[in-house]
């Protein structure tokens, strides 16, 4: 039963991770219709910045104390990635405004490619240290163990995520970005012009990217490096479960992926043997007999994802989209 | 000697003045009337003629020019500059080739039926397990059955998984499609590697068909071959990789002709009705699901066969290189080409295909004045600092599909298609 409950919270951290990457996700599709494959280039390159800042002013300046350095290089890198998300939005998404979607989404693989190889001509492929301020300090609570990059994780998808509802229900900019989304040719009538809030989609996604690629690279043994990228694949389950275009949607699929993820590794090699005991079946010389496979949990995600769609085409939450001849 | 050459000129000369006398017959008539000239495979005699000259050099390519020779008569072997082709000219020209087929396949799928695709290298994977299983020797775990019939089966796999994943696509749509074929890719590439009977697990599977292509165990036909494949051929020397150029081609060949009349046929214009809008097309009387089906299959067996190509001329397949990267190295090809054309699917193979080999083979370009000034950020050793050969192709993949898709979105193919039109039909044209 710890096991178990351990693994749930654990699960939640993770989970709270794919939730800031789906969001991502989310706010970008919500906004411009487009499904942002170069969402992992923007996390990577924000640790990598992360990394960098800390290196260059971090270790020997004052600001050490309270782990200052770490808090302000990441705010630094969080506004550096925003303005590139606006710039790329410019440079490259705006010319493939109104092509089909299946262009839209090849340009942004392309980025990711690019981006991805860039950074490893940059950085290199092996871990780099972020050399946060949270180490291996963990808090025992109720027999469960959680560390405080856990904590720090779930606070700042909290924070974000509360920030954001705030931000689409009350401010004039997120009202103009939902009506956007809603119906943009009747936002244009009303006065709202589109590339700012196409530009302001992007740039939010690419800074929130920005707090998931550092909150997945800190903490206990865990490092900045290009893995991070597939890190990233793994949250679209979670945006799509959720549905693209609910911000709702990307906080529960995101907590779903992450626990059902974690449950999965915790208990897949007794799932394993099990398959492997009683299923299974035998023809002459050929014997079969059922298991998981290596590593099952990082596919496990994309099964569930797969399940999803085949009964609800727009995720749980999502609005499915009425087409007329 | 003199005399001998004088000749072969003269009935060269002759031929080719010949054939042109007779392919300029009908290029005025460009208008189509009526829909027999409209379905025509050759489009005027220029077609025909162009296709007499690519089977002689398809046939020349390996062994240079000499077999056209007859009694007496000699024409020298290297009659165009490059012919033959070195060893490394054909392993390009067979990389373009493979890919060549999985572009098509691609093609047919997302460029005529609409249908998006990440998940094109698992119908590659498939066909490269296949061929491994069903084509390597006993010993080697395979069933060791012969090239026609492992190509068919591999063909038939790709077709099969194909035909499984379709259904998945009836009711999504766009990014949704998208999403759920990379879904499909992730838990292929589990499959291939947890399946270790059939795919050798992570650590990959050796020991694909034979070295030598045999079109038949024991039955030495046309295609043979020692311990490194070279055999002869009428007494002309040629090597595995010649042998290997000869079968990718004339199976790119046989994909393009079966591509050309699918397109042509009823079921590639439902493709296409579906592509431009699926709604209307359900509304006149296309079979949506059906349609979509048969382009899923259609894409796998291609597919299928370019992979088994792929794993035979490799020898070598691992889970490794079936992932998201060699899906969208695909889709680069397919969009430098031109996606909604068969000419492009070939030209953007040949484009990107073996790319990466040319640079590679041909680094020194990067130490040569200005490309090295322009391209400083690149180092061409393993141990420099900078962008290392490698991650600089991908980067220009990746850069490539941007540029072509906000640049020039209907690829090389309409390129070319347009410059054509602009002397053809010069005032007429733009």
């Amino acid at each position: 039963m710890t096991n178990f409950v351990q693994f749930l919270i654990s699960g939640i951290a993770q989970g709270a991770i794919y939730a800031l990457v789906a969001l991502g996700f989310v706010i970008i599709f919500r906004g411009t219709r487009v499904l942002n494959f170069a969402q992992g280039v923007f996390m990577l390159f924000g640790a990598f910045l992360v990394f960098n800042i800390v290196r260059t002013w971090g270790l020997e300046n004052g600001l050490k104390q309270w782990g200052l350095y770490f808090w302000v290089a990441m705010l630094v890198a969080i506004i550096v990635m925003t303005l590139a998300g606006i710039g790329i939005e410019a440079a490259v998404l705006r010319p493939l405004r109104n092509r089909p979607t299946f262009t839209v989404i090849m340009a942004t693989l392309g980025l990711s490619i690019a981006g991805e190889q860039i950074c490893i001509s940059i950085w290199g492929t092996d871990p780099l240290p972020l050399n946060d301020p949270f180490g291996i300090t963990t808090y025992r609570l109720f027999g469960v163990n959680i560390t405080l990059v856990d904590i720090v994780t779930m606070v700042a998808a909290t924070t974000i995520a509360t920030a954001l509802l705030l931000f689409f229900n009350r401010s004039n900019l997120g009202t103009a970005m939902r009506a956007t989304a809603f119906d943009a040719e009747a936002a244009i009538a009303q006065g709202i012009n589109p590339r700012i809030v196409y530009g302001l989609s992007w740039g939010i996604a690419a800074g929130i990217a920005t707090v998931a690629g550092v909150m997945l690279s800190s903490g206990n043994g865990r490092n900045v490096s290009p893995t991070l990228i597939p890190i990233a694949l793994t949250a679209i389950p979670a945006a799509i479960l959720g549905g693209l275009d609910s911000t709702k949607g990307a906080l529960v699929g995101g907590l779903v992926i992450g626990m059902t993820q974690r449950l999965m590794e915790g208990y897949q090699s007794q799932i394993n043997d099990w398959l492997h005991d009683n299923i299974g079946f035998t023809i002459g010389t050929f014997t079969y007999k059922a298991g998981l496979g290596l590593n099952f949990h990082l596919v496990f995600p994309y099964l569930i994802m797969v399940a999803i769609l085949l009964f609800r085409p727009y995720g749980v939450f999502g609005t499915p989209e009425v087409r007329r001849v | 000697m003199l005399s001998g050459a004088l000749v072969t000129l003269f009935a060269v000369a002759v031929t080719l003045a010949t054939l042109v006398m007779w392919a300029r017959k009908d290029t005025k008539r460009r208008l189509n009337t009526n829909y027999r000239t409209d379905l025509r495979m050759f489009l005027s005699n220029w077609k025909k003629l162009a296709l007499v000259l690519t089977v002689v050099l398809y046939i020349s390519a390996p062994i240079g020019f000499s077999w056209l020779g007859y009694k007496g008569i000699h024409l020298p072997s290297k009659l165009i500059p490059g012919f033959p082709l070195s060893e490394f000219a054909l392993a390009v020209f067979n990389f373009a080739g493979i890919f060549a087929i999985g572009t098509l396949a691609l093609n047919l799928l997302t460029g005529y039926a609409g249908q998006v695709s990440l998940g094109h290298s698992t119908f590659i994977g498939v066909g490269a397990y296949a061929a491994g299983y069903f084509g390597s020797t006993v010993d080697a775990g395979g069933l060791g059955l012969p090239l026609p019939v492992w190509l068919i089966l591999s063909a038939a796999a790709g077709a099969i998984i194909s035909a499984i994943v379709g259904p998945f696509a009836l009711r999504l749509r766009g990014d949704y499609l998208a999403v759920i074929t990379v879904g499909l890719l992730v838990t292929a590439e589990h499959l291939f590697n947890s399946w270790t009977d059939v795919t050798g697990g992570p650590v990959g599977r050796g020991s694909l068909p034979a070295p030598s292509v045999s079109v038949w165990p024991g039955k030495r036909l046309i295609f043979s071959g020692g311990e490194d494949g070279s055999a002869d051929f009428f007494g002309f020397g040629y090597t595995r990789n010649s042998a290997f150029f000869w079968l990718i081609w004339a199976l790119v060949a046989f994909a393009v002709v079966l591509a050309f009349n699918l397109v042509r046929s009823r079921h590639g214009r439902a493709m296409m009705a579906v592509r431009d809008r699926d709604l209307s097309a359900e509304a006149i009387g296309v079979e949506l699901s059906e349609t979509k089906i048969r382009a899923f299959a259609v894409c796998g067996a291609l597919a299928g066969l370019s992979g088994a190509l792929y794993g035979s001329y490799l020898q070598f397949v691992q889970p490794e290189s079936f992932g998201l990267n060699l899906s969208i190295q695909y889709v680069a090809m397919m969009i430098v080409g031109g996606a909604g054309t068969i000419s492009g699917s070939l030209i953007g193979a040949l484009v990107i295909g073996g790319l990466d080999r040319v640079i590679d083979r041909y680094k020194w370009i990067f130490s040569w004045g200005p490309i090295k000034h322009l391209l400083f950020f690149v180092s061409t050793e393993q141990d420099d600092a900078g962008m290392k050969l490698p991650n600089f192709v991908r980067t220009l993949f990746g850069l490539l599909i941007v540029v072509f898709l906000v640049f020039f979105p209907s690829g090389l193919a309409a390129l070319w298609d347009r410059t054509r039109r602009y002397f053809t039909r010069w005032p007429l044209a733009r």
